[in-house]
Formats: C-alpha cells, structure tokens, sequence
C-alpha cells in the first residue's frame, strides 16, 4: 500500500508516516520523506505533538513504584550540584575529583558506558559555573583514564570547538566514541535558538564522510550539556574536526537557512 | 497544545496544583522544591518505563536520576509544544532505547525484543498499585488486536523499526504501518478524555 512511490499523499497514508515517525520506527527513506512533507505542511506538526500526548499516556501501560532511594537521591541533587565557588577560594579544589573508579584498566579500551554517568555528573556540575572548569575537568578526566590505560584508545577523540563568528565568545567541548556509538558534547556562551530551529554537531571523517552527531538547543544561559548517540554503522574512519551549525529542525534546501557557528577546525 | 496540565500525584484524584508553566520556571530558578513536585507526580512513570525498556532496576535507577540531573542542570522543555508529562516520557523512552541500543548493539532485532514479552516482573505490592489512568491505558492497550498491540509494543518499548517489526512478524512492511496507524487512532479514541 504504503510501499509504492506512487501513493496519493492521502489521510491514511499520512497517518502511517505520522505514527512510524514519532515512534521513531520510519526507514531512513520515509523520515525524510516526512519531513519534507513536514517543511511543506507545518500543520503536520501539530498532529505530530497530538500524537506525543498519546505516546505519553502509553507510559502508563508500565507505571511501576519506584525504589524509595530513588526519590532521596534525586532530592538531593541540587545540594549535589552545588560547587565551592573556585575563582573566590582558590585554596579549595576546584572541582570534584574525577570519578576514576569508574575506569575498568583491564579492558583494551575504554568504555564509555562506564564512564559517561560520572563524566555527565562532573560536566553537568562544572558547566553551570565556568566553562574553563569544564575543560580542565575533561583534560584532568582524560589524564586520569590515560593513566589507568597506558593511552586513549584510537576510537576515541576529544575536540575543542570555537565560535567562528565574530564577537561570539562560545566553546564547546566534544568527546567522541566511535565503538559505542556516543558523543558527549559541553557548550556555553552559545545563545538559545527560537523554536524550529536546533544546532547541529557534525563530525568529519578522514574519508570525507559528514556524519550528523546530534542536534540540541541551548538554556537561557546559552549551555548545553548532553551525550548523544550516533547510528551505528555511521562511519567507519577516524573523525578529523567536527563543526555546529545553526539549522531549521525541517531539513530546508534553502542553503542560507544553514550557518556554521562553531568548529574545531584552527 | 496544553499549556497547563495538572500536576498531581498518581493514583489520586486529578486536581490542579501547579501549571507545567509554573513548575519549569521553578525548575529553571533552581527551586528544589520543584524537583520534589516533579518526582512525586512522575517519578513511577518514568521509572516504570525505563525498567520496561531496560528490564534492570538498576539501570533504570540510574537513567531516571541522569534524567532528574539533566532537568536540574539544563532544563530544554517547551511548555507551548508538548504537556510535561509527554516530554518527560520523551525523554525517559528515547534515553532507556539509547541504552539499550547501547548495550545491545552486537545483538540482532530478534534478541532484542526478547525481553519484550512481557512488562518487567512486578512485586505483588508493585502489582497492586494502580490508578484509574493506569487502569484505562491498560484497558485500551488490551482492547487492541494482539498483533497491532503487539507491533506498537515492539517499537514503543524494543525501538524495533518498522521493517524489524515486519520481519519478526513474519508479516508485510505495509501491514505493520497500518497496525501503527490503527492502534493510534484507537488509542486516541479510547484515551480521549485523558488528552487534556
């Protein structure tokens, strides 16, 4: 039915690719088929965030008594996140220690998802305040991990992304696993984006592949800091530089809609 | 969209004590209080679905405390796009399908919907609390023909792909897009009254 480039753009057919989209179940084909009927149909995004409210409910189908630790530990997050204020008492340490137990030495490599709670942690704590912690705190965590594994893997790389527009005082800070599928990214000073808009942290490959890693939006504050997952199977060769840029969340092939606001490019 | 859904504890009557609006900006002024109102109305939801997803209590644990940590920390929601309660499963659903994609990513569609079968084991304590949404979205997911609920239940809770679904099914790509459409439009029906 739906199968068939020669379908009429009719109800039934729209609502297969609704329903397959938000449930993030489409062919590479058909989402972008969709979302170009998206850019073409805004009010297909209406029905899109109609369709949310049901996925939400479905959660219900699954409502299971959480263990009465976890609330604790989660009220206790804001007195967790709190940090000493590192430039007014220097004679503290500036940030916590990083979370080396969480590095298995006797792998080969390392693995991300053993590190990435405590990495998102100390980054979560450390960009809210200064985002030259930030970076130390990751340089400190890489010596720390270089230390327990004699060196980085060759799958991983870590990038520093610069504004490349005048004025604009934003970094970014990018660690990439290829063998898990991940990449953590730290931004700040990079302003929010109006809705339908959304930056794009784009990585390239030695074989000039262009991979799209993820795309986020920034706070009020201008930060943003998150792990995001790649396809699997998205690239194959070593990631040279990565670069974000500001684009609608439609795909538009209107070229001036795209602006490179950051790379790791010198 | 609703911009100014109840919040209010599961398992009780629906009365509003907050609007989505009013708890982001207490979210987004670092009011602890928030994350307090915030856990007590959602906190099973979300770690209901993530052990449905994940099947390990630990790690679900773990991901609806990063998730609490993600709000605290850079709260991204848009109270004019979605109501909260869809954004949180939003993010507790595709979060929970990463790990496990993560985890699983060696293993075929076919052993990643193993666990599927059926919801994670519940306690009896954990099997007796229930409430009236609950109790309606179950009943609306039983009143679906197996293989539609089926088919939504792979994707929604496995993250298998349409053409995954078909295969493990053995049934056409086309039919199980139209098991898509049919279950959410009966969905929708049948859950009316819970749309705000």
């Amino acid at each position: 039915m739906s199968d068939t480039p020669s379908h009429n753009l009719n109800d039934e057919y729209l609502e297969e690719l609704l329903t397959g989209y938000i449930l993030n179940a489409l062919s590479c084909a058909d989402k972008v088929k969709f979302e170009s009927y998206m850019e073409a149909d805004p009010t297909l995004i209406k029905r899109l965030e109609e369709l949310q409210e049901v996925m939400g409910l479905i959660a219900h189908s699954s409502q299971t008594p959480a263990p009465p630790q976890l609330r604790e530990k989660v009220l206790n997050i804001p007195q967790r996140s709190a940090l000493p204020m590192p430039i007014a008492t220097p004679q503290y340490p500036i940030v916590p220690a990083p979370p080396v137990s969480v590095v298995q030495p006797k792998r080969s490599r390392l693995s991300w998802q053993k590190v990435a709670a405590g990495m998102a942690a100390a980054l979560a704590v450390v960009v809210g305040t200064n985002f030259f912690l930030l970076d130390q705190q990751l340089t400190k965590i890489e010596a720390e991990l270089t230390a327990a594994e004699g060196n980085l893997s060759e799958e991983d790389y870590t990038f520093d992304l610069k504004s490349s527009q005048m004025g604009s005082n934003a970094v970014a800070k990018v660690y990439v696993d290829i063998d898990e599928n991940m990449v953590m990214i730290g931004v700040q000073n990079l302003p929010p984006l109006p809705p339908g808009e959304a930056y794009h942290l784009w990585g390239f490959t030695a074989d000039q592949q262009k991979i799209l890693c993820g795309r986020f939006n920034t706070d009020r504050a201008g930060q943003f800091v998150d792990r995001l997952s790649v396809p699997p199977g998205s690239y194959d060769s070593p990631v040279k530089f990565m670069r974000i840029s500001r684009e609608p969340i439609v795909p538009s092939s209107d070229p001036t809609k795209r602006v490179l606001v950051m790379t790791s490019e010198s | 969209m609703n911009t100014s859904s109840p919040v209010a504890n599961l398992g009780t009557p629906v009365v509003k004590l907050i609007s989505d609006r009013e708890l982001l900006d207490r979210l987004q002024s670092k009011q602890p209080d928030a994350l307090r109102q915030l856990y007590d109305s959602y906190g099973d939801l979300m770690f209901g679905l993530a052990l449905r997803i994940l099947g390990d209590r630990q790690e679900a644990e773990d991901l609806v405390q990063d998730v609490f940590l993600t709000l605290w920390t850079h709260c991204t929601y848009d109270p004019t796009r979605a109501s909260l309660k869809s954004f949180l499963m939003l993010l507790v659903r595709s979060r929970s399908l990463d790990r496990l994609r993560s985890r699983n990513s060696r293993l075929a569609a076919d052993e990643r919907s193993h666990h599927l079968a059926s919801p994670a084991s519940q306690t009896p304590l954990e099997a007796a609390v229930s409430d009236d949404v609950s109790n309606q979205v179950q009943q609306a997911l039983a009143d679906l023909p197996p293989t539609q609920r089926q088919a939504l239940e792979l994707a929604y809770f496995g993250g298998l792909t349409q053409q995954e679904i078909a295969q493990k099914l053995g049934v056409p790509l086309g039919t199980v897009k139209s098991y898509f459409r049919l279950s959410f439009s009966k969905l929708r029906q049948a859950l009316s009254s819970l749309i705000l």
